[in-house]
């Protein structure tokens, strides 16, 4: 934050302040209105003036001047080029600053979303353990206190669900923190899975029994998220595409000769 | 120079780099629920070498290679009873999410008549996406839904046909 205060104003920027604007009018309206008085208000110079000499018989000599203003020139050279390095140098800082913050959050948000999507198939795998406890309750006789078993298994099956949705919540709420820094098309994946997994309830079927809806494709999906995750590169900052090899048939079957004899 | 030919043989078979599927379901289907049902599958065509590049599972297809695709689906519409129109439709759900645009109309009057509506949409799927076919009915009183066929002496007409094909 140090960086931004001493960042100077941009040059157009102070140019067009209204103060400035009124110091070079005014100084242009000074230097019009008495240098050529003095000029040409000058007496001719002493034929013992030397071509440097400079005293109040002697003006300035054209070769001297010329060498005053080509110092004054320089100079102003110097100036206006340790300006401009010094702003560079502020820029560059404040660019390593930004990109250094960003790499940082990229790093954090592919790191969460790893570990927040493998915590999904955990949680996903404890909530399906959940259902078949509950299960467990549905043909138990009368002797065996079902009714207690049932209410205490349900509400360990809504935990594991609700613990689900909150996890979601979280991948949710890192991609909108990151989706500046995360590739789109990465954003677009986990907000795939998380659309699919936010639809997905537990029923219960007519019999009383629960079921985890698509669990195997829920389970699978997660798994190539996770997958797609782990290719991070702290290098790159790229997420490495997984491409399956080319899908190989065997040999007999893409015989094309086979297939014409057996049409002849 | 030769175009590149995307299929590309080698001595030991043939080579897919991009990927395809083909869907069908040889049951009937019909809507007994005014909510939105999902159309379910239960055979897989493969060019040759079980090749599947695509998966299914009941009626999610399942992308395993991303890219951009064109769906095509053939549903056959038909009901039971009733002489009054009415209408089905069906649309794709991408990650159970339904997709703008995809959505079509048919109206039956006729028991008799038997109608392949076609669908076609082409989108961007990510590896892990999954696909459905969704439909919903006017009515659930007059057997409305997807019908399979098994004619006489020919192959059985499945109640939906999906093509899926990768485009790039």
């Amino acid at each position: 934050m140090a960086v931004h205060k001493l960042m100077p104003m941009p040059i157009l920027e102070w140019c067009k302040k209204p103060k400035v604007i009124a110091a070079v009018v005014f100084a242009g309206f000074v230097s019009g209105t008495f240098v050529p008085y003095l000029v040409f208000g000058s007496g001719p110079d002493d034929p013992t003036c030397g071509r440097f000499d400079y005293s109040l018989t002697c003006d300035l000599s054209p070769t001297l001047f010329l060498l005053v203003d080509l110092v004054i020139g320089i100079l102003l050279a110097i100036f206006f080029h340790y300006l401009s390095k010094r702003n560079q140098i502020r820029l560059d800082q404040i660019i390593e600053s930004q990109e250094a913050l960003r790499h940082k959050r990229m790093d954090y948000a592919a790191k969460q979303l790893k570990q927040l999507f493998q915590l999904t198939l955990f949680t996903m795998s404890v909530t399906k353990r959940s259902i078949a406890h509950y299960n467990l309750t549905v043909g138990l006789t009368d002797d065996e206190k079902p009714e207690w078993m049932r209410s205490v298994t349900l509400s360990e099956l809504r935990r594991d669900e609700s613990k689900l949705g909150r996890v979601l919540q979280s991948v949710r709420s890192i991609l909108t923190a990151a989706n500046d820094v995360l590739d789109p098309d990465m954003v677009n994946r986990v907000d795939g899975v998380c659309n699919y997994l936010g639809e997905i309830s537990v029923e219960q079927k007519p019999d009383g029994t629960m079921e985890f809806p698509k669990y195997d494709v829920c389970r699978m999906k997660v798994s190539y998220l996770i997958e797609l995750l782990q290719t991070y590169s702290h290098e790159t900052r790229s997420f490495k595409d997984i491409v399956d090899k080319p899908y190989r048939t065997s040999f007999i079957d893409s015989e094309p000769d086979l297939a014409e004899e057996v049409q002849h | 120079m030769a175009p590149r030919d995307d299929n590309e043989r080698s001595s030991g078979g043939r080579d897919y780099r991009k990927a395809f599927g083909q869907f069908s379901s040889n049951k009937t289907q019909r809507i007994t629920t005014l909510k939105p049902i999902e159309v379910l599958f239960d055979a897989q065509s493969d060019a040759g070498g079980n090749v599947h590049t695509i998966d299914f599972d009941k009626g999610d297809i399942i992308i395993k290679q991303s890219g951009m695709y064109l769906i095509i689906a053939g549903p056959q519409v038909g009901k039971v009873r009733g002489a009054t129109p009415r209408w089905i439709d069906l649309w794709l759900r991408v990650n159970n999410i339904d997709v703008p645009n995809s959505n079509i109309r048919a109206v039956l009057i006729d028991p008799e008549e038997k109608t392949v509506a076609i669908m076609n949409s082409v989108l961007p799927l990510n590896r892990g996406d999954t696909v459905n076919i969704v439909m919903a009915a006017q009515t659930i009183e007059e057997g409305m839904g997807l019908e399979a066929i098994a004619p006489d002496g020919e192959p059985t007409i499945p109640s939906i046909i999906v093509t899926v094909v990768q485009l790039d």
